[in-house]
Formats: C-alpha cells, structure tokens, sequence
C-alpha cells in the first residue's frame, strides 16, 4: 500500500456515503467513483464493503432504491438520500466535526509541565 | 465516468420494489455483477489493461466477493420480512376501515345480521358453558380423569334395579387385592348435632365419616395440622376430626390456635380438631363441615351391609372397564370366600352386580349429561337457524352489490382481493356479534342458575372462563368465514351486469335455490326444537297429573334431631314426640300433626329385611322391603288414605303396634285376601310380630319415575328385650325424624316460627332443619324436567321466530322478483284473491317441504330424549302433528305481509320498470 494512501477510518464510510449521495442519487460504482475522485484516491475502500452499508442505510430507511437506466442505457440499481437521510448526515457529520476537534485538540497541545 | 447528478429526473422506472426472496437476490447479483462490469471497462479503458487482467484487478478491489454477497443477503432478508409485516398490518387497517364503512353505510343490514347472529352465538355460548362446566370438565381433583366410584346394582322386587353402595368388607377386600387401582376410599356421609355453646346455638352440621384414605385419593391437603391416620380409622370411638375452612371461619372466626381445641360432636365423647381443609376441599357430592374417621377394622366380619361410598384411583394406563373388569372378578371371590354373608338364595334373588362409574358420571348421572347435551344440540339448531337468517341477507346482498362486484372486477380487482375484501366485512360483523353474544350469554347464565333445579351437580362451578369466549370466537370466525366466501361464487367475468343498466333485481338460479334451501333447513330444524319442547311439555303435564299417593297441599315438613344424651331411650324419645304432636295440633291452624322417619321424595326408601306371615300355600319368607316409622298422625297429616284402623296415641301408649303395609306389599304377599289381621316381624334385627291393621294408599315415595314404594309403616314401639341385650338402650328409638305439619290455611312463615317456639319451650337444644313445604318437594322432584322444559321451550320459540322471519324474507323476496308478472296478470283481470293464493301457495309449498323433512329427522331425534319423557312416546303422533300444523299457520302468517304488497302492486308503474 502506498504511503500517501489513507486507510478507512472505522464507521466513517457511513458518512461518506450519505455525504456523496446528498449531492443527488447514485448507483453504487458511482459513490465509489465520486469519492476516488474528490480524494484523489488517496481513499482506499474495499469496494464490496460499500454493499452491505448501503443496503443496511435502505433498511434503516435512510436511502431509497430504485432501479433505472445509466447514460450507456445499463440497468443500475440508484439509491437516494430520503428526508431521514438527511437528518442522519446531519447529526453525524456534527458528531464528525466534534470527533475531529477533540483529537484535534490533543494532537495540537504544547506540552506543560503538569502543576504538582 | 461519472454519473450526472441529475439523472434521477431522466429515470424510467422499471420494476417495482422486489416481493420475493429469490427476486431480491437475482437483484443482488444484479447489482454485483454491474459494478463489477463498469469496473473492468473502465480499467481496460484508462488503464490499457486486458480483459483478463481488468476482470482480475476488478475482482481484487471488490474484496471476498462471497463474504459480502452473504452479509448483503442477510440484510436483505431482515429487510423483506419487515416490509411484509408492515405491509400486512396496512392492509388489515385499510381492510377493517373498508369493513366498516361499507357496514356502516348499510345500517339495517348490520344490525338486523349483528343482533340475529348475536342471539344465536349468546345462547350457544351460555348452554355451552353450563355444558362444558357440568359435563365436561374434570372434577376439581388433581387425578380427576383417573377417579372411579364404585357401587353395587340389586334387582329390586318391585322391578326394576337400584343402586347401592358398597360394604365395609369389600373395602379391605378391593383395596388389597385390586390389580387396576393404586389407592381405595370409602365415606359415608352424614349429619350430626354440634351441640349449642354460650355464643352459637346447637346447629346440625353435614359430617363425614371417611377412610384415611379418601385425602390421598382425592389429594386433599390441610391447611393447618394434619388428617388422621390408619391408627386413628381404627379407634373404637371417634377421637379426631377435622373441619372445612368455612366451618372454621364460621364456627370458631378462623382462630389460629384451633388445632389441639375439642369439638363436641353428637352426643359422644368429645373429638379433637387436628388439621383444618383449605377452601374448597369437598366430598364429589357433599359440602362437608366436619371430616371424622370411618371405623374400620380389618380383622371385622364381612357383613351384608351396603352404605358406604367407594372411590378409587386407577393406576396410569388402566381404564373404567379395565377397572370395572377387576371388580367384578374380585366380587365374584369375594363371595364365593363368604357364603355366610352372600348365600347363594340371596345372590339369585338380588342379583347383586358391582357399578363401577368414572367418578364424574356418578356425580353428574346419565340424565343430566343426557339433557345438557340436548339442550346444547337444541342451541345448536337455533344458532344454524340464525346464521341461515344472515346468511340469507348475505345472499340479498350480493344482488344489490352485483353491480359493484362487476366494477372493482373490469377495473382488474382479482378474486383474491376481493375475497379478502368480503371476509373483512363478514368477520367485523361476527366479531361484534360475537362481543355482543358473551355479554348476553353472561346474563343468560345469571337467568339459567336462578331457575336450575338445585339438584343439578357442580353449578357452583359454572362462570364464563377462556373456554367459552373461545367457542362463542371460533363459531362467529367461523360463520364470518363462511358468509364471507358466499359472494365468491358469483365473482366471474361478469361485466353483463354493467350495461344492464341496473335493470333492477336479477338473481341466478343457484342463489335463489340456496336461499329457500336454508329456509326449507330452518324450518326443518324448528320442526325438531318444537316436537322436543312439546314432548317434553306434554311429559311435564303427565308428571304433574301423577297421583302421588299422597297430598302436598298445605303440607309443611322439617327436620327434628334428638340429641341422645337426654333423649336414649324409648322411654325417653316417646313422650316428646307425643307432646310435641299435642302442642303442635293445639295450633288454631294445624289440622293434623305426626312424624316420619322417611318423607316421600326424601330419597330415604331403602329396604329392609322384613318377614311376612305364611298365607295361603306360600310359606313364610324374608323380603327386603322399605320398613318407615310414623307417628300416630302421619297418614292424616301426609294425606294417605288409609283403609283399616290408624294408629292414635292412645293405642301407641296402651302398648299396642299396629302396622299399616301399602298395597303394594298387600298384593303381592296377601293376593285377594285382606291382610288385615296378619303379621309381619321385622327380621334383620330382630323384633316381635306386629298385627297388620290397615292398607294405605300406593305412593311414589322415591320420584315419579321410581315403582311405587313397598313401604311397610311401623310405628315407634320399644325395643325387645333380646335388642337392648345386643346393642344398648339406645337401640331402635326414633330419635331422627321429620315433622309433617297440614295446615291448609296456615301462613308457612307464622306456622313454623309457632312451631319453632313450642319446639324451643320444650328444648332449646333441639335442632330444627330442612324446613320445606311438601309442595315444594314435589315441585324439586320434576325440576329437572321442569329446567329441560323451559330451556327447550324457550329455544323452539326463538327457532319458530327466526323461521318466521327466514320465510318472510324469503317470500318478499319472490314478490319482489314477479312484480312484473303479477302486474301483468293483475293487468290481465286477475282477482287480489289468486295472486295472493299464488304467494301463499309459495310459502305453503316451502312449509310444507321443511315440515315433512323436519318430521322425518324429529322421529329419529326424539328418542334422544329417552329417560327424560314420562309416558310420553317419543314419536308421540298428536305432538308431531300439532307442531306441524303449528308452522303451517306461522308459515301463512309469514306471508301475510308479502301477500298484501304483491296485492297492491300498481300495474301500469310495474310494467313501466
């Protein structure tokens, strides 16, 4: 694995997929390309484990699946974000930005002496 | 390669969301199959790479393919079945608010079907209760379904059998050598005095004197303390007992300490309390106060003395005729070891069988079963007849929906949805039939244990439970099911109706024949209920047009114990009857006043060994015969005609004893020759001849359904001397008996708290019970037949009713369908007199059909009714025609209605249509 790659936080690829398809609907290759893409792939995903979180995100209710036409005319399966979708992403991207900054904070402290 | 963002609003759709499993699955390899694909294209495009090479590269970005095809699977599956499930509960909230608007918006169809159907299922449900709580269930023992009673059948003289129990030697006998039975008990029921203390007057108490055994076999634990043992059966006197946990609460206000505390018992020595039974612990037959032990003794002689109950549990596996099989053969060397008890003369003459029963049928005896199951048949018939009524509105239903059925068909409504659409409504409607059914049934209950004859077992027992909601849910879902599929049968292809242009009522031949077939069945059935109502009735009348052999009218009775540590000997018990009779007759009310050891109907006529005096060319002989003790008094008092000379204190005082023998006995043992006269000495114990000095009226002392009794009158005498040798002083006096009181014109109430003073002046510690007019004793005596009666009666009506309305309906039906034709025929000069003949020729037709099949099946029904008539044939012709000229009239009547609107159809506006 190259150095400049970066492994998959745990439970982040949750977010990344309801961050991708808040931008509209997709098929699954399509998540996958649009997030290579905005990282430069620096990401690297398993690609089957995108399945089962996106089919465990339409259990839940968060996405909807259809299936429709790629522009080359292929059958793809398309999920969308639904309105609970969005609210999840919501609270998760704030629980994210609070998870970056509180490792943040650690990373970036100077070191004190401890008062006795 | 991206996909543009805004190609959802350029999506086709294709399918719907997968329904099936192996649809969601191909979908899923689908998918897979698609990414991979997309990827090795875009690896050979950018990348120049062959396709083996892509496919591999593809392949080794997806990771274990099979992992995640199972894990996505998985989720798949939990997905589906929440969406079924979900999408079940929508249709059955979208079915029930379809249900019950389309019920609502019919109003009258709902109700009449709601109120009919709730009838039907309340009465079934209430007479299924008293069936199932009766008949049945298991008696409230843990080994119920294994209990058997056990008693002895004897030819009676008089013809017929009865049934006795069993001897004390049989006990032992059976319970040591029985191959079917793990555990034997013997009781005896009885009643005693427990004599008056400073806070509670003397009071007669319902005693048990019972084996050791009889807690094992029925499985009844103390509450406090403990029951007695082997030893303590032994025990020449009674030393211990034990009390009910309502006698305990009663007599002594549930006090703590009552173990250890002495009871006075009777008139012996005193007992001590040992244990207390919980709540509920009962005898099978008998609410019991106090449980003493039964003196048993092993090393006894056998005796021919058959009182005692036996009660015995089978071993698992063994059944009542395995059991009954093993009594019989253990009775049989039972006998043969004791020829001095059972000489062969007597086992010829008596016949004596064992009568081995499972417990519960001896409680609940063979008529009572027999009448509750008919009278759940007879509930039965009018729940069919009811659910006839609406499911003929169902079938009027479906021709007034005809139209609507053939517009949900056109617009592709399938059979199944529609069924379920149908099923909905009919279910809602048995559903709140059914709730409406367990509210009536309760009050049914109430109205049915207020009127049951008080004979009648285990009625405390009886209360709606699980049980019966079940019945009364399952009969409504499974009426609900039936009407609901009903319509079915007519769902096709059926879009004719549409251009029809609603033409007004058009029915298919099959409909119209289902409907007068369920008329025709209705009418079929109500002829049953009515023959088994009337048979019943008429059996009734007889019952009550019996000469009983004696007169009730005005005739009060109760009960008199005479404690014996004052009152031992004659010489003691004598003189209070006769001052007692002296006091009572001195009442300005009283005509008469005497005393008896055995009321008529009192179940009291046993039989005893009695000798009567050589006659003609028969020799002197032996014969068990009921041997009764009167007063002077009792046969004016009972008013028995007596032909001869009746006893009167004087005579009874000037030491003579005149015996009075029935007709019965007369005839049978004096022929054409008066026995007035002779003698008879009683034999078994021993006593002097008495003369015989007059012969009374034949009376059915033991029920109307017993032969007449062969009673022999005794009056009290004193004991011989050879009796007082052998068993005490106490021997032979009438310390037990009942008060028969005539006073025509009395006021019960004031008479017996007259009588109760007198008694009271001349002892306050003698017990009054069993206050009951003769009246009222008959009347209980044909309770039973009474309480079938009423029930049936009642359920004919309701079944007579329902027909009524089922041929009404039928009828206007028909007139509604030829409207055209009579206007036609009214048109074309026909009288109001013929078109009315042609509709009720109509119902007649029908009548007559559903009478003549009802007679057939009532002639094969009424003999159910079997033990339950009184000289009543069950095919009785004058109640079979009655009844069927009883629905003629009701079908006529039916029509009547119908009759007159057919009469004023207008002609010119019925052609017009």
């Amino acid at each position: 694995m190259p150095a400049n790659e970066v492994d998959l936080v745990r439970g982040t690829l949750d977010l990344l997929i309801l961050k991708t398809l808040s931008w509209g609907p997709r098929h699954g290759l399509a998540v996958l390309r649009w997030i290579e893409q905005t990282t430069n792939e620096q990401l690297q995903i398993e690609e089957g484990a995108l399945y089962p979180a996106l089919h465990r995100m339409e259990e839940k209710g968060w996405l909807d699946a259809e299936w429709g036409f790629t522009e080359r005319n292929r059958k793809a399966k398309f999920y969308r974000l639904t309105a609970q979708g969005r609210k999840q992403l919501a609270s998760e991207l704030t629980r994210w930005s609070r998870y970056t900054s509180v490792v943040g904070l650690v990373i970036d402290a100077r070191a004190v002496v401890p008062a006795r | 390669m991206n996909e543009p963002t805004g190609a959802w609003a350029t999506l086709r759709r294709v399918f719907r969301l997968p329904q099936t499993r192996r649809r969601m699955r191909a979908e899923l390899d689908d998918e897979f199959r698609f990414h991979l694909e997309g990827r090795i294209e875009e690896l050979m495009e950018r990348e120049g790479l062959a396709r083996e090479q892509a496919e591999y590269e593809a392949r080794r970005r997806f990771g274990d393919f099979d992992t995640y095809r199972q894990q996505v699977r998985n989720i798949d599956d939990s997905m589906l079945h929440r969406r079924s499930r979900m999408e079940l509960l929508d249709t059955i909230r979208r079915e029930t608010n379809h249900a019950a608007r389309a019920l609502l918006r019919a109003p009258s169809f709902s109700l009449v079907a709601v109120i009919t159907l709730a009838l039907g299922l309340g009465a079934a449900t209430a007479i299924f209760t008293l069936l199932d709580r009766v008949v049945l269930r298991p008696l409230p023992y843990p080994n119920a379904d294994r209990l058997i009673h056990i008693g002895t059948l004897w030819r009676m003289e008089t013809g017929g059998t009865d049934e006795y129990r069993i001897s004390r030697g049989q006990y032992f006998y059976f319970k040591h050598e029985s191959a079917t039975m793990s555990d034997f008990a013997l009781y005896d029921t009885q009643v005693s005095i427990v004599p008056g203390d400073g806070d509670h007057p003397a009071e007669r108490v319902n005693t048990v004197e019972s084996s050791a055994s009889v807690f094992s076999v029925l499985g009844i634990r103390p509450e406090l303390g403990h029951v007695f043992s082997v030893d303590e059966e032994r025990a020449q006197n009674k030393t211990v007992a034990l009390i009910s946990h309502d006698y305990w609460q009663r007599r002594f206000g549930g006090d703590p300490g009552i173990v250890g505390r002495r009871l006075q018992l009777g008139w012996g020595p005193s007992v001590e309390i040992i244990g207390v039974l919980p709540h509920g612990a009962n005898l099978p037959d008998v609410k019991a106060d106090i449980w003493t032990r039964n003196q048993l003794d092993p090393n006894d002689k056998p005796a021919n003395n058959h009182t005692h109950h036996g009660i015995g549990v089978l071993k698992p596996g063994v059944t009542v005729a395995m059991a009954a099989a093993d009594v019989k053969h253990m009775q049989a060397l039972f006998v043969a070891a004791h020829p001095e008890v059972y000489p062969a003369s007597f086992m010829t003459r008596t016949g004596m069988a064992m009568h081995v029963t499972s417990l519960r049928d001896s409680i609940v005896g063979e008529s009572v079963v027999r009448a509750f199951w008919l009278l759940f048949a007879a509930v039965a018939f009018v729940l069919l007849i009811a659910a006839a009524n609406v499911a003929n509105l169902f079938l009027l239903r479906i021709d007034a929906r005809r139209r609507e059925v053939a517009v949900r068909t056109a617009l592709g409504a399938g059979r199944g949805e529609l069924a379920v659409h149908y099923l909905a409504e009919s279910l809602m409607l048995g559903g709140v039939a059914a709730v409406g059914a367990i509210a009536l049934a309760y009050g049914l209950l109430h109205g049915l244990l207020a009127i049951a004859p008080q004979s009648l077992p285990r009625l405390d027992e009886v209360t709606i439970g699980w049980r019966s909601v079940t019945f009364c849910a399952a009969s409504a879902i499974a009426f609900g099911v039936v009407f609901g599929l009903l319509p079915l049968g007519s769902i096709g292809v059926d879009v004719a109706v549409l251009r029809d242009a609603g033409r007004g009522l058009t029915t298919s031949r099959p409909r119209e024949l289902a409907r007068r077939a369920l008329v025709l069945t209705q009418i079929a059935l109500a002829v049953v209920l009515l023959s088994g109502a009337a048979l019943m009735l008429k059996s009734f009348s007889r019952l009550r047009h019996v000469q009983l052999g004696f007169n009730p009218v005005g005739v009060q009775t109760m009960t008199l114990i005479l404690p014996a540590s004052k009152y031992l000997t004659y010489q003691q018990v004598e003189p209070f009857w006769r001052d007692l009779m002296r006091r009572v007759e001195a009442l300005p009310s009283v005509t008469h006043a005497g005393a008896t050891n055995n009321l008529p109907f009192g179940g009291g006529f046993g039989c005893t060994s009695v000798a009567t005096e050589a006659a003609g060319d028969r020799p002197a002989d032996v014969h068990c015969m009921s041997m009764v003790f009167v007063t002077p008094g009792y046969f004016e008092a009972m008013g028995v005609k007596v032909a001869g000379t009746l006893p009167t204190w004087s005579s009874v005082e000037a030491g003579a004893a005149p015996v009075i023998v029935s007709g019965v006995v007369a005839r049978r043992f004096w022929k054409d020759v008066s026995p007035i006269g002779h003698v008879v000495e009683p034999f078994n114990p021993r006593m002097p001849q008495f003369p015989i000095t007059g012969i009374a009226e034949d009376m059915y002392g033991n029920g109307l359904r017993s032969p007449l009794v062969d009673a022999i009158y005794f009056p009290i005498v004193p004991p011989s001397d050879e009796l007082t040798a052998k068993f005490g002083p106490g021997s032979w006096a009438s310390r037990y008996m009942s008060l028969v009181v005539r006073a025509p014109n009395a006021d019960p109430g004031a008479l017996v708290t007259a009588i109760r003073q007198i008694v009271t002046q001349m002892d306050p510690q003698v017990p009054i019970a069993d206050v009951q007019s003769m009246e009222i004793i008959v009347a209980q005596s044909m309770a039973d037949t009474s309480f079938t009666m009423s029930l049936l009666l009642i359920a004919a009506t309701i079944a007579m009713l329902l027909s009524a309305v089922g041929i009404y309906g039928v009828i206007s039906y028909i007139v509604g369908q030829r409207r055209v034709e009579i206007g036609i025929r009214l048109a074309l000069g026909a009288q109001v007199r013929e078109v009315s003949r042609l509709i009720v020729g109509q119902s007649l037709v029908l009548a007559t059909a559903g009478i003549a099949a009802g007679v057939m099946v009532a002639l094969a029904a009424t003999r159910f009714l079997g033990s339950l008539l009184f000289e009543v044939s069950p095919t009785d012709p004058t109640v079979l025609g009655g009844t069927a000229l009883l629905l003629l009239v009701v079908a006529v009547a039916a029509s009547v209605g119908p009759t007159r609107r057919a009469a004023r159809i207008d002609p010119v506006e019925a052609m017009r249509q």
